[in-house]
């Protein structure tokens, strides 16, 4: 084509843009990001800056998170290790809840039914609905009050007086605390909020396999069903395995997802505490403790997690691949 | 050979037969489950447009007052019903009683809520001994003011009322009195344990007397809970027409029963009685809106804090926020459609080294999380002074969506053959004229595809504009929407309205074009 140097000089020009954006906002971050994780600072200029090593990844996993300026507790804040917990409890949750009613969906809808186009938009609907709004709704159907669906259902089904007995037969707040208050109860906050986690992320998923079971050759399967295959045989043997590329892709959304998950906990509830995520302690420590320093070792924490999750899983289904193969 | 091959057919028929039952049973039940899933999504549109179009009174459950007090509801009754149809009146009376004394037992804010029910009980306990009593009582002024033609004296009229009212009729009333009891239950009178409330004393001085005697008999009458005698009824009858004439301000017949009651019950039943009855309307959450109250979007739109008197832009209001949504996902859309096309043509078309290196470096950005980068990037839009402007979301937006949007467009370009290139250029077009001229316009579908990749990511996106932008002139309806929950949690029927139109254009943008979006969606999903 044309000369060596303006040529490198147009390919340049014709990656510039992308790379501006590409780096200014999200590699050099993160390079930023490491390096601020080794301080501890309280202004956003970081004209306060303090020298502390790895300081901030052992306090984080250590008891005690104290205020550097006030020498407190952190109040209403939860430590990494509870956070992290709850993050790993939402994965497994989503891989082994959400993931299989997800291939049931995908595997059902594969197989040509009516109006299959139709379910599949309605199922991935949710995931188009701002989380806002979809947290609002969860928030009603939580609602402790009159207003709350789930507790009017309850009520109903007549199973909300075993549950949380009336005040007038005699039992009164102070011998049972929970009184249907789903996202302000430390043992329900939790469940109460990934339900809606799961829910929304369904349809994805089961759009994604159902791709992937539409890629399916059908000479494949019309030769299975002409050796004598049952629906099940076909699905376990040949589907599943054609579309584990997809499966990978899927447990690797959904394991990453649950760990960056903030959206929906944080639209569903004013106080965080009751279910600590790694992002809510984050968004917890640099918008409520202007604490800089920790808030960007969670950030680094997260990004090694989500990589090391990612290749984990890609290890695993590649050696389970092999075998097959 | 023959046996043997039918005796395989019979296995694999039979096999199959079977498996047909099985999957019957198991196509039933995924069935199930996909209505379910269905109707679990559809939920939230059904819900979220229902609530829109209710009344504020309608989501939160209300207390309707009636119109009349309840002593207006409980004279009605009891005029309203001639003859001896009675009975209806009674129910209604005795309802309106046991509403007003478990109300105002449950007003009382000193009461714990045991000592409510306590309350409420004691109250029900006091109604049901004296229900007959009070009956009685009742009816017998009914007589009273049947036998006097309450019709034709107008009670409301003072004049009328204080002719009445002499005390030649007093002095009869109290022998009258005093004949009946001496005559037949003397004996039986308990003893008085407390005064009856206290009438306001007037000028006569035959008052003091009237009013002890009256406040005798009243005990009487209602501490003996099983002899309801035609005496008693005389005495109850004389006892009302004593409470009209030594007091002149009860002026209306009625207020002689409400005073009765009101001794019995107390005094907070007696202000009870005064006002109108009130009934809590359980909210309707889930149902269809009685009425449609368009006007939710409206006042939706116009939810707003202040007015700006520099730009005279009514600022702060969910169209306000509507707007700004539009513009930053506009921009976005243009500032990544126009990158990634342009780093996927020197990517894919131009032959340099390094080229699939670099296609896997811009592959991070589907890896790296969101939140993770917030830190550095607020510090990074705070050192360029762009925190509070439309671009603060723009450009993170843009970089956010780039790596998705190089990988769907290098599928797409992929598939424009390279001979249009070659004739491009041989037709005198440079680099930037094959781009132009060639490469964008082949390229509409995956502006479709990754412009609304985009569109999904920017509508929706709540983090950033939470964090980058507190000014309310650039704020998004996301955070517009968030923050509504926080101001006005008591404009429901607004909110949900605010939902819709916060939700309509991605689900218009949806219904229209899902084909494509979910194609965007796999594409990134599959290929990443």
């Amino acid at each position: 084509m044309k000369t060596t140097g303006t040529y490198k000089l147009h390919i340049l020009l014709f990656l510039l843009p992308g790379l501006i954006l590409f780096i200014g906002i999200l590699i050099a971050p993160i390079v930023m990001s490491v390096y601020y994780s080794l301080f501890d600072f309280h202004q956003i200029d970081g004209s306060d800056r303090v020298f502390k090593g790895i300081e901030n990844y052992v306090t984080l996993f250590s008891r005690t998170l104290t205020n550097p300026v006030t020498g407190n507790v952190y109040e209403n804040t939860k430590f990494l290790g509870d956070a992290l917990v709850n993050a790993l409890l939402l994965a497994l949750l989503s891989t082994f809840i959400q993931l299989p009613i997800a291939l049931l969906i995908a595997l059902r809808l594969g197989k040509g039914i009516k109006g299959e186009r139709a379910y599949l938009s309605v199922f991935f609907m949710p995931v188009l609905i701002s989380t806002v709004i979809i947290g609002r709704l969860w928030m009603n159907i939580y609602d402790p009050g009159d207003a709350g669906i789930l507790n009017a259902g309850l009520r109903a089904l007549g199973i909300d007086q075993w549950l949380f007995p009336k005040i007038s037969e005699g039992i009164t707040s102070s011998t049972l605390k929970f009184k249907g208050q789903w996202t302000g109860f430390k043992e329900t906050a939790l469940i109460a909020a990934f339900i809606p986690i799961l829910w929304q992320y369904v349809g994805y998923h089961a759009l994604l396999m159902y791709a992937g079971v539409k890629g399916v050759p059908t000479d494949l399967l019309e030769a299975a069903s002409l050796d004598g295959c049952t629906e099940g045989q076909v699905n376990r043997l040949i589907i599943i395995p054609y579309i584990k590329p997809i499966l990978r892709v899927c447990v690797v959304f959904a394991v990453t997802g649950s760990l960056k998950s903030f959206d929906l906990v944080y639209a569903l509830m004013k106080d965080t505490t009751k279910a600590e995520l790694p992002s809510t302690l984050m968004y917890k420590l640099l918008y409520l403790h202007n604490d800089y320093g920790m808030g960007s070792t969670i950030a680094v924490i997260l990004i090694v997690l989500c990589f090391a999750f990612a290749l984990l899983i890609s290890l695993i289904f590649r050696s389970r691949g092999e075998k097959v193969a | 050979m023959t046996k043997k091959i039918k005796v395989k057919e019979n296995k694999l028929g039979l096999r199959q037969e079977l498996s047909v039952t099985k999957r019957k049973v198991t196509r039933v039940l995924i069935h199930i489950l996909l209505w379910i899933l269905v109707l679990i999504n559809i939920f939230p549109l059904y819900w979220m447009i229902t609530f829109s179009l209710k009344s504020n009174d309608e989501i939160q459950g209300y207390k309707k007052s009636a119109d009349k007090t309840r002593w207006e509801e409980i004279e009605e009754a009891i005029v309203g019903v001639t003859g001896n149809a009675t009975d209806i009146a009674w129910d209604s009376f005795e309802r309106a009683i046991i509403n007003t004394s478990n109300t105002a037992a449950r007003k009382d804010p000193a009461l714990s809520p045991k000592d409510h029910a306590a309350r409420e009980e004691e109250i029900a306990d006091i109604i049901r001994t004296n229900w007959s009593n009070i009956k009685d009582s009742i009816s017998s002024i009914e007589g009273i003011f049947d036998e006097d033609r309450i019709k034709d004296i107008d009670m409301s009229n003072s004049d009328d009322v204080k002719a009445v009212a002499h005390s030649e009729q007093m002095t009869a009333i109290y022998a009258e009195i005093e004949e009946i009891i001496n005559s037949t239950v003397a004996k039986e009178i308990p003893v008085v344990k407390e005064a009856p409330a206290k009438t306001d004393s007037s000028d006569e001085t035959a008052d003091v007397g009237a009013q002890s005697d009256a406040a005798y008999v009243y005990n009487f009458v209602f501490s003996t809970s099983d002899r309801v005698t035609n005496d008693q009824k005389r005495i109850m009858k004389a006892m009302s027409r004593l409470y009209q004439l030594q007091n002149s301000e009860v002026q209306d017949p009625w207020e002689s029963i409400k005073a009765s009651v009101g001794n019995m019950m107390g005094d907070d039943m007696k202000d009870m009685l005064d006002q109108p009855e009130t009934e809590y309307v359980q909210p309707n959450h889930v149902g269809l809106p009685s009425e449609l109250h368009w006007e939710n979007y409206e006042s939706a739109l116009k939810i707003g804090k202040y007015y700006d008197p520099d730009s005279s832009v009514k600022r702060n209001t969910m169209a306000y926020y509507f707007l700004n949504s539009l513009v930053v996902s506009a921009s976005a859309i243009v500032i990544t459609i126009m990158a990634a096309f342009m780093a996927t043509y020197a990517m894919t078309r131009l032959v340099w080294k390094g080229r699939k290196t670099m296609n896997k470096f811009f592959m991070l950005g589907l890896t790296i999380p969101i939140h993770a980068a917030i830190v550095p990037v607020y510090m990074i839009l705070s050192r360029l002074g762009w925190l509070n402007t439309y671009q603060a979301l723009i450009i993170p937006y843009a970089a956010f969506s780039l790596a998705m949007a190089i990988l769907i467009s290098v599928g797409f370009m992929g598939d424009i053959p390279y001979d249009l290139d070659e004739a491009a250029f041989l037709d005198g077009c440079g680099i930037w004229g094959i781009f132009f001229r060639v490469i964008v316009p082949l390229m509409m579908p995956a502006v479709a595809t990754v412009g609304i990749y985009t569109f999904l990511q920017c509508w929706n996106e709540l983090l950033f504009a939470t964090i980058f932008v507190s000014d309310g002139k650039f704020r998004t309806l996301p955070v517009g929407v968030q923050q509504l929950f926080g101001q006005y949690t008591t404009d429901w029927g607004p909110i949900g309205a605010a939902l819709s139109i916060a939700t309509l254009p991605t689900l218009i943008v949806y219904i229209a074009l899902s084909k494509k979006i979910q194609a965007g969606f796999i594409a990134g999903a599959v290929k990443g």
